[in-house]
């Protein structure tokens, strides 16, 4: 039979190598288990680091388009609010208009109701210079001045983007998708410049004209009754706006939900990747533990039997 | 007829031949632990009379006259120390490479929570959140102020892989790091164990010369072997009365008791300027006078140490080095710089479908005017990130994640960052209706969006997805070299523990040798007394 020459030294590293490997081993499961990562560098499992780096990715801007999404809620929210406002003002401006046209001239009545429009004139314009944050939200892409400002002669002009140019401010929802988070002021409240009929238009215009005709000396009963008509006009153009902004905001809900599905998705697809099964790493660590344990006690037994024990 | 005395001195050498041989397992067991110590064991041979009369009766001497030692020898086969020091070149070699591959992958990990990936990700959140706040000062100084952070993290990766580099091989800006370089340190270590190993095989051919094994310097001279075989792999040769010649891949290092050959790191041509592909930094061998035997020997170190450090700090593009990853890092970084740098100052006629005739509009990227009120926007030229401080000569083209940096100007003015971008009729250029949108956040719409457009220049993939590819196929690269190292471990685990049963030491044969001689030295003085109870008898014959 041939044999190896075994030699102190040999069986000493030996033992001291396995010692090692097994120590090694326990060494790296407990780190996983105290850090919860199995792979904290890309070359601990090149494969499922490359899963991880790309449902980072996308778990990062999944949450990004989450955020665009809710601030542009909140923005449309503002706006649909401001819109509903106008929309009791025109339910009131049309009661004071149906009483002017039965009241007398030059009564106090008249006068009365002239002052109320009048109130209800400003109501519309703090309306249409609603902000939401620091941004005025219906002056398009003029954000830091008020879209609505009121001259000397009492005329209410609209200072933000016109209509007719590139007045949407967007936000990104998803890759390359954007909405348009504003509407302009001009087309849902108009303005009114006495003298200027292109720059008379809407709401604004129909409630400063009224106010006009009421004047109590001789208040223009025609133009009163022809009012209510235009009132009505006014309130199908804010019920369009309220429309197009819910329909934006049910839009953004949707991506939302769908944003949150990803989510979930997402972060599956990292722990499956990157997440260990708890009771495999711990049923792991004992097993190791066993192996560094009879190496332990293989090794003590090794080491120590020589002639020199039995002379 | 042989002398009376003749037993008397069969026994004493028996006596001192047993002890030497006590002596030689005392030498071995207390070199059992001693690195590169082969056991020793003692030859012995009977020793005859030659006798020169041939009609001499026989007699006592016929049969000998006791035993001699011949010599002291060594267990060791030359054989299994050359695949030992093969083994130890690549194991030394993978322990080299695997430390500094780790090194690059800890400084680029894409998987921590902070560095470059969280740079790029939290500089598109910006850009986000400035599209929809364009007028916020806070959103603007922000966004500048994540710029900035993923000019530094670039800054930062770059300088420290450039650190390992000159750790590892120095600086050819500044030569004197040369010599302090990790390769340099090596390489003197090299030619203080060659110029050992020729003195050693001076001493062992003089002792050799006069009839003497020398073993404790045969010892350390293949002990030394050992080492020289960590840094750069090494053909032994044998050569006359126990010396050995040195050579490395054909050029002679030790020859006899002379080292033909001293390690020299320097650049290529000391006449010539330094320069990292032209005239680069190379391992010389030259001769005693300071002569050069061989101008590179960089391509004959293949393994050790040193031929690791050369590996990593190469430019094989297939290997993990530390120039592939800047090479990546500095595309990234240009092309990153770039692509932000032409939408911050776009400004461009607009073109029909065939891309030649102009359409009559302008499409252009505007910064805001603060200085009047209500503020305006104006147009953008001031650069995002530039190569060097001066805006005026700074080069697009030429910047790289060690120099880039956000243009000062935009720093101390945040309102020149173009988030608003307007089209205008040519002609006319942009009216004042054109220039009152300060709540155009489209420009940085866009540059938000340049999170998901793939860029030729990144093999047409994201900024992001690029680092990623870069990160984990590097992890791809150092898993490699670590599985490597442990088969390398491994080949050398086996090999050593042949060489270990050859050459090393077992308690049990030096116990059963020590009773054995000792044994033997009780019988031989058992021998003396009935030798010397002869004589004492002869002594008392006559009375």
């Amino acid at each position: 039979m041939t044999y190896m020459r075994i030699t102190t030294k040999l069986i000493n590293d030996n033992v001291i190598n396995n010692l090692l490997i097994n120590r090694t081993k326990l060494n790296d499961l407990q780190e996983q288990l105290s850090s919860g990562q199995r792979v904290s560098r890309p070359s601990d499992d090149p494969t499922a680091a490359i899963s991880i780096l790309s449902a980072n990715l996308s778990l990062d801007q999944v949450e990004r388009y989450t955020t665009n999404i809710d601030n542009a809620n909140s923005e449309l929210d503002m706006a649909d609010e401001a819109i509903l406002g106008t929309i009791d003002v025109i339910q009131r401006a049309k009661e004071l208009a149906t009483e002017a046209s039965n009241a007398t001239s030059g009564s106090t009545e008249l006068a009365a109701i002239k002052s109320e429009i009048d109130q209800l004139i400003e109501q519309v314009k703090d309306a249409a210079n609603t902000k939401f944050g620091s941004k005025y939200i219906f002056g398009g892409q003029v954000t830091e001045t008020a879209p609505y400002s009121e001259d000397a002669n009492g005329n209410i002009i609209y200072n933000g983007t016109p209509s007719t140019e590139d007045y949407q401010r967007k936000t990104e929802i998803g890759e390359n998708i954007t909405v348009d988070t504003n509407v302009t002021g001009v087309s849902i409240f108009g303005q009114y410049v006495e003298g200027d009929t292109t720059k008379q238009s809407g709401l604004i215009s129909t409630l400063k004209k009224l106010s006009n005709d009421l004047d109590s000396t001789s208040p223009d009963y025609d133009g009163i009754k022809a009012s209510l008509d235009e009132m009505d006009d006014d309130l199908d153009t804010l019920l369009n706006a309220q429309a197009t902004i819910g329909g934006t905001m049910s839009r953004l809900n949707m991506t939302k939900s769908k944003l949150e599905d990803d989510e979930i998705t997402y972060k599956k697809f990292k722990s499956s990747a990157d997440d260990f099964d708890m009771a495999k790493i711990i049923s792991d660590i004992s097993y190791q533990e066993t192996a560094l344990e009879a190496s332990l006690q293989v090794g003590a037994k090794a080491i120590q039997p020589s002639l020199l024990d039995y002379m | 007829m042989t002398s009376s005395l003749f037993g008397f001195y069969t026994a004493q050498r028996a006596l001192m031949l047993n002890q030497a041989a006590i002596n030689v397992v005392n030498t071995n067991v207390a070199n059992i632990n001693t690195t590169g110590y082969s056991k020793q064991s003692l030859q012995i041979s009977q020793q005859s009379i030659i006798t020169s009369d041939s009609n001499t009766a026989i007699n006592a001497s016929q049969s000998g006259i006791g035993a001699v030692i011949d010599s002291i020898t060594r267990n060791r086969d030359s054989y299994i120390d050359n695949s030992y020091r093969t083994a130890y070149s690549d194991y030394s070699y993978s322990t080299e490479l695997s430390d500094n591959v780790t090194l690059i992958e800890d400084i680029t990990n894409g998987l921590s929570d902070s560095g470059l990936t969280l740079a790029f990700q939290e500089f598109y959140d910006a850009a986000q959140a400035l599209s929809q706040n364009p007028t916020d000062t806070v959103t603007r100084t922000d966004f500048i102020q994540k710029a900035s952070n993923v000019a530094t993290e670039f800054n930062d990766v770059s300088s420290r892989l450039t650190d390992l580099k000159t750790n590892l091989i120095g600086d050819i800006d500044d030569l004197t790091t040369l010599s302090s370089s990790k390769i340099s340190i090596y390489c003197d270590d090299l030619n203080n164990k060659l110029a050992s190993i020729a003195e050693l095989n001076k001493t062992i051919n003089f002792s050799t010369a006069q009839g003497t094994t020398p073993n404790s310097l045969l010892d350390e001279r293949d002990n030394m072997l050992d080492e020289i075989s960590e840094y750069i792999p090494i053909t032994v040769t044998a050569g006359p009365n126990n010396t050995v010649n040195l050579s490395l891949g054909g050029v002679d290092l030790v020859t006899g008791s002379v080292q033909v050959g001293t390690f020299d790191y320097e650049i290529k041509d000391t006449s010539a300027a330094a320069d990292w592909t032209t005239n680069p930094p190379v391992i010389k061998v030259k001769d005693p006078n300071g002569k050069n035997v061989s101008n590179d020997v960089n391509s004959k170190i293949t393994s050790g140490k040193i031929g690791a450090i050369l590996d990593v700090t190469g430019s094989d593009v297939d290997q993990p080095t530390i120039n592939n990853m800047l090479d990546k890092l500095d595309t990234l970084a240009n092309e990153f710089a770039s692509q932000v740098n032409s939408i911050q100052t776009y400004n461009e006629p607009d073109m029909e479908d065939d891309g030649v005739t102009p359409t009559g509009t302008t499409t252009q990227a505007m910064c805001v005017d603060k200085t009047v009120s209500p503020s305006t926007l104006k147009a953008a030229t001031h650069k995002m990130f530039l190569n060097q401080d001066d805006e005026t000569t700074s080069d697009d083209t030429k910047i790289t994640a060690s120099n880039i940096r956000v243009n000062s100007v935009i720093i101390s003015n945040p309102t020149e960052v173009a988030t608003a971008r307007i089209n205008y009729t040519t002609a006319t250029g942009a009216t004042t209706t054109d220039l009152s949108g300060t709540g155009n956040g489209s420009n940085s719409l866009l540059m938000a969006q340049l999170e998901n457009k793939s860029l030729s220049n990144l093999n047409y993939t994201t900024t992001e997805k690029y680092l990623n590819t870069v990160t984990s196929n590097f992890g791809v690269q150092v898993s490699n070299v670590d599985d490597k190292l442990d088969s390398n471990e491994a080949i050398l685990q086996q090999v050593s523990l042949k060489r270990e049963s050859a050459s090393g030491v077992n308690l049990d044969e030096e116990y059963t040798d020590l009773i054995k001689f000792q044994r033997s030295y009780e019988a031989s003085a058992r021998i003396f007394n009935v030798v010397n109870e002869i004589m004492e008898k002869l002594m008392n014959l006559g009375e």
